[in-house]
């Protein structure tokens, strides 16, 4: 037979555990105190019937003295009270309390928020010394005062109180003076107590400084939202609220209604037009879990955030998140369909607010509707793209060329790709967003028979290579020149010849430059030799660009065919270069500007003859 | 002027100013985006790309270049794609010669992520060219400011890279004690230092000096609200507890380091990661695990530019493949594909002709 063994507890050691692994921050030492203090609140409410009793918590700090206090006027602590609860860890007396209540008093029971019995070690994370003093309503208690320093053992001693309740004294570890801080101390406590029914006094403040009343429990729930919004978001202008209610979720062959209280609101336009939010304020039960949670909104909600309060989740030992169980999916379901029926009443009724939720985030939304198919099919034909006629829907854009999108993956500035997509009679797309370019992919699957024609670096796409022959002679010249062409066609015809460049050609220019004047740190100079040394060295990759001859161009025939005096043409040619070359508005300097200009004057003197027939 | 007074004068300016494009050019670059470097990287960088812009548009070329060294960083240290980040950082280095930049206080840092990206690429290949910018540097940068300590750090990078340990260790004890002066951005520097040096001990067999690196790393690294570095230390403490056959604590050490690195969620783990968890299984002759992490590793680094680390990843697969008699055909053909990206494959394809 084998011998039973006791466990024993090395509680400096789990104090260590809770404080590296358990808790993120010791400022939850502050939350499980305030959350004890208004459990044995609500304790007293319940268990000693009194009709005049005004629950209460006061904190106070003392920056001299290195304390911290949370007074409450609850229940109080009897010296069984203090050896089966606060001493022994794993056992709450909430947890009992609220198993009690479950059937009798179920609203009251919901009120308690301790659960695990581990909360009040956690204020040794804050502190050196925590000293307890307290006095319980039963009849006949006497005023004790428990002491630890976070060891394994405590010391209860008598002490006089005259009224019930608790005090607990804090003597703070350095490392967390910033409780003294008032403006910190009251953040932390809306924090974590905003909406806990006790009233919270901080210092000599003569306002509880917790709300008390969540906003959906509010008279004007939408009013106080707004409010809400401004106090805990710092959002001034939301484009809508969408408040929460019960949801019904199909569960196998059966459906369950889950609670869900709070709301859902989409943020006015962010700086920056990426900014992704899809996170919520978490409660259960009123107490605070923690913010952004990012999981329970669908992935495609990243233009809203929230407040919800679903008591049927599950909170983790920390109470800094939650458990990510059956429950937890089944909330997910509730508020992905509460959020997308209300989404698709907005689109339906109310198309103004919808059409600045969508343009107030359309990078956060077209991206994330490239991943999301039910999302995409909500605003597939309703997001707008800059493009080079204004700001389009794709069936707008469809309407001018029916079958193809031309878009661009650098800003729209490029003149010359712009010219190329109106040869087709067509806007180009400004799509550098990374997220334009596969919604276009995604959209042009969907509809079908739509081509897509990037117009920088797939430029060629729209260049068709045409049998050089009949114009080998243009060619011979501008390879006498030095310069690269090929022969291809495109549209518009009226435009004879389009340059095009490598990608980073500026700065494979500007660091030649800057190479041959010295210009640069010894040692970045040979980074940078090395650098461009490894960069592509076929002809169509070399910074002096191509010249693409448009062969659908009549002039360029002409010249093809023309065997005259060859001085003319040859101008003619070098015009068509230093136009094209100009018109790409890439890798020119001041310099290489001057001379192509210094070439153009050159090829018009030729060509042109003062007051005469050439 | 350090980096961070310019970024809070700018800020302060915006205010006095009352002005709006300013104000915004701050909050995104320099708060929005960062905070979300360590969770939603391609956000971070999104958002910094898009505030480059705005600074463009606005002529505020120091927050341009701001937001190129962030998203180098992210790049670096979030992604690990160094074949992105050194182009840019190519770019951004060079811009920073400009005379408009001569008090720029980030101009450094840009020359610091240049070396950073050639460090992780090919070390031995680029070592006269690093020894040269590092002769530069010391001309250029006071023990005042706080490139002063990542020029340090670069320089253990470095000598870890060449697997010099010696020279490594060297470097990170004179970066602890430079960091004693900087109470501002010391901790930090020197909570690097401590990880390299746990590191360090373990390459050199000294697995006794460890314990008492990574409770002092532990601490800080807490402080500091670190969790890539707890990690690190966790896992270093794990590898010593298991070599000094202290299993109960070893699993709970490397557990924690497990949790921490997963609630790094946009973060791929760091190659020092890497190690230390092969170093904790093989500890354990537990060799299907670490090559597991090990192929973990490759498939996350793989075509990113860190041609070195990537090598090293290789090799150590082949390792562990050796130890499972498994067939090593395939990563041979990697660890040959890998060589010969490097300016003198020679030394890396002696390992082929060995094997």
């Amino acid at each position: 037979m084998s011998d039973q063994e006791r466990f024993t507890l090395n509680l400096p050691g789990l104090l260590e555990v809770l404080a590296g692994s358990l808790y993120s921050t010791p400022k939850v030492g502050l939350r499980e105190l305030i959350q004890n203090a208004h459990d044995s609140c609500i304790r007293r409410q319940v268990e000693g019937a009194e009709a005049d009793y005004q629950p209460r918590i006061h904190i106070t700090s003392n920056a001299h003295k290195r304390t911290v206090t949370i007074t409450d006027n609850g229940h109080g602590l009897s010296s069984a009270d203090i050896r089966t609860y606060l001493a022994t860890i794993g056992r709450s007396y909430t947890r009992q309390l609220k198993e009690n209540l479950g059937f009798l008093n179920p609203e009251q029971s919901v009120e308690l928020i301790g659960e695990f019995g581990m909360g009040f070690l956690s204020a040794f994370l804050m502190a050196d010394t925590v000293t307890l003093h307290t006095k319980s309503i039963e009849p006949d208690s006497d005023g004790l005062q428990w002491q630890s320093q976070g060891g394994e053992f405590y010391a209860v001693t008598p002490r006089d109180k005259t009224t019930a309740g608790t005090t607990v004294t804090l003597t703070l570890k350095p490392t967390i003076s910033f409780v003294f801080d008032e403006d910190i101390l009251i953040e932390t406590i809306q924090q974590y107590a905003d909406f806990l029914k006790v009233p919270i006094y901080v210092n000599h403040r003569p306002s509880p400084v917790n709300l008390m009343e969540p906003p959906w429990e509010a008279a004007d729930p939408l009013e106080a939202s707004k409010k809400y919004i401004i106090r805990a978001f710092g959002e001034h202008n939301p484009l809508c609220i969408i408040p929460l209610h019960d949801q019904l979720v199909d569960v196998g062959h059966d459906q369950i209604r889950i609670p869900l209280q709070g709301f859902l609101y989409v943020p006015p336009a962010s700086v920056a037009s990426v900014r992704e939010y899809g996170d919520l304020k978490l409660f259960i039960r009123r107490m605070f879990i923690l913010d952004q949670e990012k999981r329970l909104l669908p992935p495609w909600a990243r233009f809203v955030q929230g407040v919800l309060d679903c008591p049927y989740l599950q909170p983790t030992a920390s109470r800094e998140g939650v458990h990510e169980d059956s429950t937890f999916t089944t909330v997910q379901k509730a508020l992905e369909i509460q959020l997308g029926q209300a989404l698709q009443a907005i689109a339906t009724d109310d198309p103004e607010t919808w059409r600045r939720i969508v343009d107030g985030h359309t990078d956060v939304i077209t991206g994330w509707a490239v991943r999301d198919d039910t999302f995409f099919d909500k605003v597939a034909d309703i997001v707008t793209f800059k493009t080079s006629r204004g700001y389009l829907t794709l069936p707008q854009y469809l309407k001018i060329s029916p079958q193809t999108f031309y878009f661009l993956t650098r800003h729209l500035g490029a003149l010359q790709e712009q010219l190329l997509a109106e040869g087709h009679d067509a806007p180009v797309i400004d799509a550098h967003w990374f997220a334009v370019k596969p919604f276009l992919q995604k959209y042009a699957l969907w509809k079908q028979n739509i081509n897509l024609v990037q117009m920088d670096g797939e430029v060629e796409q729209l260049l068709q290579p045409v049998p050089a022959d009949p114009y080998q002679t243009l060619l011979d010249f501008y390879e006498q020149q030095g310069i690269y062409a090929d022969i291809t066609t495109f549209r518009p015809p009226d435009v004879p010849a389009l340059m095009t460049y490598p990608e980073d050609v500026e700065f494979q220019i500007e660091s030649k430059q800057a190479l041959q004047d010295d210009d640069m740190p010894e040692f970045l100079a040979d980074f940078v030799s090395d650098y461009l040394d490894q960069q592509e060295t076929a002809p169509q990759q070399s910074i002096q660009g191509t010249l693409h001859l448009n062969a659908n161009c009549p002039l360029i025939q002409q010249l093809a065919q023309d065997n005259g005096p060859t001085t003319q043409r040859n101008a003619v040619l070098m015009l068509i270069y230093q136009i094209a070359r100009l018109f790409s508005g890439r890798a020119m300097t001041a310099a290489t500007a001057t001379d192509a200009f210094r070439q153009t004057v050159q090829a018009m003197t030729t060509l042109y003859h003062p007051g005469g027939n050439q | 002027m350090s980096v961070w007074t310019w970024v809070l004068n700018y800020r302060t300016q915006a205010i006095l100013e009352q002005d709006k494009a300013k104000w915004n050019l701050f909050q995104l670059a320099a708060l929005d985006a960062l905070d979300e470097k360590k969770t939603n990287p391609e956000q971070a960088i999104a958002m910094l790309e898009q505030a480059r812009s705005m600074a463009e548009e606005m002529n505020e070329s120091w927050w341009v270049l701001f937001c190129d060294h962030w998203i180098i960083q992210t790049r670096l240290h979030s992604q690990r794609d160094y074949r992105t980040a050194q182009k840019l950082a190519i770019q951004a280095a060079v811009e920073t010669r400009k005379p408009e930049y001569a008090n720029f206080p980030q101009r450094i840092c840009l020359h610091e992520d240049l070396l950073a990206t050639y460090i992780h690429t090919d070390p031995q290949g680029y070592t006269p060219m690093i020894h040269k910018a590092f002769d530069y540097m010391k001309q250029e940068i006071t023990p005042s400011v706080e490139c002063y300590l990542c020029f340090h750090g670069l320089q253990i990078s470095f000598a870890l890279r060449q697997e010099n340990w010696l020279l490594a260790q060297q470097h990170a004890n004179r970066l602890l004690a430079i960091c004693e002066t900087n109470p501002s951005a010391g901790p930090y520097h020197a909570c690097s230092a401590y990880a390299d040096l746990c590191e360090i001990n373990y390459r050199l067999g000294h697995l006794d000096q460890i314990p008492p690196l990574t409770t002092i790393g532990i601490e800080q690294a807490r402080k500091l609200d670190r969790d890539e570095l707890l990690l690190l230390f966790n896992l270093w403490q794990a590898v010593a507890d298991r070599h000094a056959g202290n299993e109960t604590s070893a699993t709970n050490h490397y557990t924690q380091a497990q949790h921490q690195q997963e609630r790094l969620t946009g973060m791929l783990p760091s190659g020092s990661y890497y190690f230390a968890a092969q170093a904790y299984h093989e500890l354990g002759q537990e060799w299907a695990a670490a090559l597991t992490l090990r192929q973990q590793q490759y498939a996350e680094i793989k075509g990113k530019g860190q041609t070195i680390v990537e090598y090293k990843c290789a090799r150590a697969q082949y390792h562990l493949l050796q130890k499972l008699g498994q067939p090593t055909t395939d990563i041979l053909t990697e660890i040959q594909t890998i060589a010969n990206r490097f300016k003198d494959p020679t030394p890396y394809l002696a390992f082929l002709n060995e094997n």
